[in-house]
């Protein structure tokens, strides 16, 4: 009996992993860059909640192009609800009531009206988008993506090495954790025994070490650089050699997602500053769930 | 031979004959920082997210404080940047985390400058050096940082005037509790060696 187990080869992102074969390899690092710059002010401007569920809806057809595993959206589920819940009760209880308010039901002093509820709505379906946005910039981009947008944009080399090192920290530093935790297991600490408020301050106490570990490591990160007579300036009369960013060039397919991205936006603008039909008092949606509360707008 | 202590006004006096310029090593501890900084802040706005990257509970805000007070602007810097990275990883939209730039920068900024210009031991060995912490480092810059999140949340249009309690006090109950506790934890644990350190800035910059 023969088994065929296909390997997919992977490279790590800032989230997680992504396949090689992913159609986000092809374009330019800039562009991850440029997608979340612009990407992430469309729900900003979206008023309706049902363009920005198209837009959510829009977001999730992009990860299966994109061949981001969708499991990864399983780590904000928890984060997704909390946020649901404390956007629905912030508003809907403690909304407050102007007069002209549409009243659905009193519970004691509080009044739960439309309007507050229609927010909930707004606000919700704006919250769900944009965070689809910044996941799937951290799914798809690379610490190198950063570092290689940072030098095509010529930016100082020097903001190019602070960006390099500071996301190559967050791995060292996790590392550092997790060895903490080790080190703690080892002497019989049982973590997953502690309550959550334990678990919170006890993690909390971690940030000692972690910091007493950075200091050591910014000891041997200068005295690496020293040793090397590195100049962050570089040479005088000698262009220092940018081997990562030779590697990529601007192409075709690159300029039109940076024009269609950007073409997005300017008709966003035009439909929000210039038609009606960005107002809230055209949304279908809206429409639709003041029928259900039995509300007449 | 023990080491000759330090007092809290040879902490902060730049000796005439002492040259203090930033060095590799102040750009390493920058970019270390934010990294710690990002990790410690993911933690804690996963841990009781509250919505739009504040919570009830945030470690963060105690780098950045100490930041500030250690290595000065590097300090403030890398607590004013690491947010992006751990309310990026924490779900928070892109712009809210720029409208919070001006909160992390004042949380970081206020206590390095109240450390500096008082003349205020980072050991914290007096009560004159724990009353300049409370007030700098965990009550007011809280409280300016929360003021303009808050009205940056209002002016995205993110949250209603009723519900500015709310956000307002889980700012400052949130970031006031771990810059207190964990806070002083860095400063009395770390302070005696980072004073010693190339790193430690008697200035802004070095």
């Amino acid at each position: 009996m023969s088994t065929s187990n296909k390997v997919v080869k992977m490279r790590r992102t800032l989230l997680g992993y992504l396949p090689l074969e992913s159609p986000m390899h092809k374009f330019h690092p800039l562009i991850k860059t440029f997608f979340l710059l612009i990407v992430s002010a469309y729900p900003l401007l979206i008023d309706p909640p049902e363009w920005n569920l198209i837009g959510a809806l829009v977001m999730i057809i992009i990860f299966v192009i994109a061949s981001v595993p969708l499991r990864i959206l399983k780590y904000y589920t928890a984060i997704m609800l909390n946020i649901f819940w404390i956007i629905f009760i912030a508003y809907t209880f403690f909304g407050g009531y102007m007069p002209g308010y549409h009243i659905i039901t009193k519970i004691g002093p509080i009044i739960i009206s439309w309007e507050n509820i229609m927010i909930v709505f707004v606000i919700y379906l704006r919250m769900f988008f944009a965070i689809l946005v910044i996941i799937f910039f951290l799914s798809v981009a690379r610490e190198r993506d950063v570092v290689v947008g940072v030098r095509a944009l010529k930016l100082p080399y020097v903001i190019a090495y602070i960006v390099g090192l500071a996301f190559r920290s967050i791995g060292l530093s996790i590392i550092d954790f997790n060895t903490i935790r080790e080190a703690e297991k080892a002497r019989a600490l049982d973590i997953k025994a502690l309550p959550l408020a334990q678990k919170i301050k006890k993690f909390g106490m971690y940030i000692v070490p972690l910091v007493a570990l950075a200091l050591r490591r910014t000891d041997e990160v200068s005295n690496a650089l020293e040793s090397r007579g590195f100049k962050f300036t570089g040479l005088r009369g000698y262009k220092r050699t940018d081997y990562i960013v030779s590697k990529y060039k601007f192409q075709a397919k690159d300029y039109v997602a940076v024009t269609v991205m950007i073409g997005i936006l300017a008709l966003i603008l035009y439909l929000k500053y210039f038609t009606p039909y960005m107002s809230l008092h055209n949304s279908i949606l809206l429409k639709i769930l003041s029928r259900f509360f039995g509300v007449k707008t | 031979m023990a080491t000759p202590q330090l007092t809290p006004q040879e902490i902060w006096t730049i000796k005439e004959d002492e040259i203090r310029k930033p060095t590799s090593a102040h750009i390493a501890v920058f970019a270390l920082l934010i990294g710690v900084g990002a990790v410690a802040g993911t933690f804690g706005s996963i841990a009781i997210p509250l919505g739009y990257g504040v919570t009830g509970f945030w470690p963060g805000v105690a780098v950045q404080a100490v930041g500030g007070i250690w290595f000065g602007m590097w300090g403030v810097l890398a607590g004013a940047l690491f947010p992006f990275i751990s309310n990026s990883l924490a779900g928070a939209p892109l712009y809210v985390s720029v409208a919070y730039f001006p909160s992390n920068f004042i949380q970081g900024f206020l206590p390095a400058w109240v450390f500096r210009a008082f003349k205020v031991d980072p050991r914290l060995r007096t009560g004159r050096d724990w009353v300049h912490f409370i007030w700098s480092a965990v009550v007011v810059n809280n409280f300016l940082g929360a003021l303009w999140a808050v009205t940056a949340l209002q002016w995205f249009g993110l949250i209603t005037v009723a519900s500015v309690p709310l956000f307002f006090s889980g700012w400052v109950i949130g970031n006031g509790v771990p810059a207190l506790v964990f806070g002083a934890i860095l400063l009395k644990a770390l302070s005696p060696v980072v004073i010693r350190h190339r790193v430690f800035c008697k200035g802004w910059w070095a």
